[in-house]
């Protein structure tokens, strides 16, 4: 392996692990504040042990997963020094914000969370556990507007003095579509996340016949907000495809395996085998239609395929070569009006043309060939966005009907009357993650081989490092997340397992068996 | 062990695991990223990356 996938290698796996914990801190953080809701609304005392227990269990997971991410930003600095560079004028003002609501907005409130019960009113501990929940949810927003960013660039220009991108328009950094999209779509998948746990976990102590009152209330809540939860991811990912139709939509055909356009509406296909060398698929299922009106909103819209978007980045890569020219002209005479005047006309396609740096150094001299191994190279890796995709969605339909039967059996009272649902309610715990580490392969994998949609090749961002490093210190990484992995699940089973007795101080059965059926 | 004797144990877990997970978060800083590791990338590094020349 080259430096170049070495140092995608440690950031995506940097990236996953910390995804790991993430998810579940947006979730679980929401159902604490519904959880305490409901006690300053009732007053009873088990909807604060309630949230108290699960807060315990969000602490462990809290503690373990912050900070887990800024091994990605000392990454930024030592891996990928050229893209931040590049870009670190527009990327680097969320993420200082984010940093900003992490570490002392979010920080705040949990630490009053779990130090405030006997110091604050309950009205104004309720606060806190919302800011809590408010916090974490807008840290995820800073991020994603960064990461959306990279999927679509705008409210930015490029700066030949500089040799970088810079802002020129703030409010379309931060409402940048895609942004917008991608947010409401991953915290809704956390928001999942959250749920399952409650309700896997809940089921488990239903099974064992502890802390009945405890799980039963706790997978009402988690299966009503779940089920809310599972229909909004997949409504705001269906908005997140169609984002991602607009703008990146080399993306789009990729996990759809649509080698060539197709006559409008253009049909679906929910099962294929994509051969990537001979550019078909084998085998395919295809529902007419659907993937048209998913993708364009439309039934006359083309849904442009693999073969006609690498026809179209051939076209963009030769623009690139004249602003590439250009650029190289203006650096060696600033005041060179021809060339300034060819830079500006053609500095939207500068991205495609540095796509042929892979190739050849001196990219104005590329040859026929090389331009269609460049424009080759845009393609991303089909069989693994086609199928990360229809796990991922095929979990979110599971998760709907998870829940959905959930709701029904908690309305009818009779959650723990099946041991058959409560034992597959246990054994879905990993699920949702699995779904939300597949959706960032499409997400990420699928923006290959950019790093910055249509603006900087992802080799042309990592830096001029040594292998051995970035070797070294992946085994670092690797050594460190397994290690608070394990140290995660040891200490939630471990809690688990204790239940609520064992994270609240005092025995909890008792006054349980004392709250009247509500 | 009584419950109320256990819920000191679960902020001392917290506490040691926090303050082993700083402990490998510097380590690594300082044996993989630190500023001697960081190389230097400016408009003119950039450029030289990308134009094949250094314009300074």
């Amino acid at each position: 392996m080259d430096i170049v996938e070495l140092s995608r290698l440690q950031f995506a796996i940097t990236a996953l692990y910390h995804f790991l914990f993430v998810p579940l801190t947006l979730g679980l953080s929401i159902l604490l504040g519904i959880m305490e809701t409901v006690y300053v609304m009732t007053g009873r005392e088990i909807w604060r042990d309630m949230t108290k227990f699960w807060g315990a269990l969000f602490g462990i997971n809290f503690a373990m997963g912050v900070a887990t991410g800024i091994t990605m930003e000392f990454q930024f600095g030592t891996n990928w020094a050229y893209y931040s560079h590049y870009v670190g004028d527009v990327f680097g003002a969320p993420l200082a914000i984010e940093g900003l609501m992490a570490f002392f907005l979010e920080a705040t409130f949990i630490g009053l969370f779990f130090f405030g019960w006997n110091k604050m009113s309950k009205v104004g501990h309720l606060i806190v556990t919302w800011g809590m929940a408010i916090g974490s949810n807008l840290s995820a927003l800073w991020i994603l507007i960064a990461n959306g960013w990279m999927q679509f660039p705008t409210g930015a220009h490029f700066n030949a003095a500089t040799m970088r991108m810079e802002v020129s328009n703030f409010m379309d950094v931060l409402f940048n579509p895609v942004a917008q999209a991608k947010f409401v779509h991953t915290v809704s998948a956390g928001y999942v996340v959250g749920s399952v746990f409650v309700l896997a976990i809940s089921a488990f102590y239903l099974l064992r016949g502890r802390h009945v009152e405890l799980a039963r209330r706790s997978m009402t809540i988690a299966a009503s907000f779940g089920l809310a939860s599972a229909l909004s991811v997949v409504v705001l990912g269906d908005e997140s495809g169609y984002t991602a139709g607009l703008n990146q939509k080399m993306k789009i055909a990729a996990v759809e395996a649509m080698w060539n356009t197709e006559p409008a509406p253009a049909s679906f296909t929910v099962f294929g085998v994509p051969d990537l060398k001979t550019h078909t698929t084998q085998y395919e299922v295809k529902i007419p239609w659907v993937l048209g009106l998913i993708a364009t909103r439309s039934a006359d819209t083309p849904v442009p395929g693999i073969n006609q978007l690498v026809d179209l980045a051939r076209t963009r890569i030769k623009s690139g070569m004249i602003a590439y020219d250009a650029l190289s002209k203006l650096k060696t005479n600033r005041g060179d009006v021809a060339a300034r005047k060819l830079l500006d006309a053609h500095v939207a396609d500068l991205g495609y043309g540095l796509l042929l740096k892979r190739f050849r150094p001196d990219v104005q001299n590329a040859t026929p060939q090389e331009v269609d191994a460049a424009a080759n190279s845009t393609i991303p890796d089909v069989p693994v966005l086609f199928w990360s995709f229809r796990f991922m969605v095929g979990l979110g339909f599971y998760f709907i009907m998870l829940f959905a039967v959930a709701f029904w059996l908690s309305a009818k009272r009779k959650l723990d009357a099946s041991r058959t649902f409560l034992r597959v309610a246990l054994w879905t715990l990993p699920l949702p993650w699995i779904a939300a580490e597949l959706g960032w392969i499409v997400a990420e994998y699928g923006r290959q081989p950019w790093v910055i949609e249509g603006v900087l090749p992802t080799a042309l961002g990592v830096s001029s490092t040594t292998a051995g490093n970035v070797l070294f210190s992946l085994l670092g990484f690797l050594v460190f997340y397994s290690s608070l992995l394990i140290a995660d699940i040891f200490l939630m089973v471990k809690y688990i397992r204790l239940g609520p007795d064992g994270t609240l101080g005092h025995a909890v059965a008792a006054p349980f068996a004392r709250v009247p059926a509500e | 062990m009584t419950p109320a004797a256990r819920r000191p144990h679960f902020w001392r877990d917290i506490a040691i695991l926090l303050a082993a997970k700083l402990v490998m978060l510097t380590s690594l800083y300082f044996l993989f990223f630190g500023p001697s590791h960081r190389p230097l990338a400016d408009s003119a590094a950039v450029s030289a990356r990308i134009l094949g020349f250094n314009h300074r």
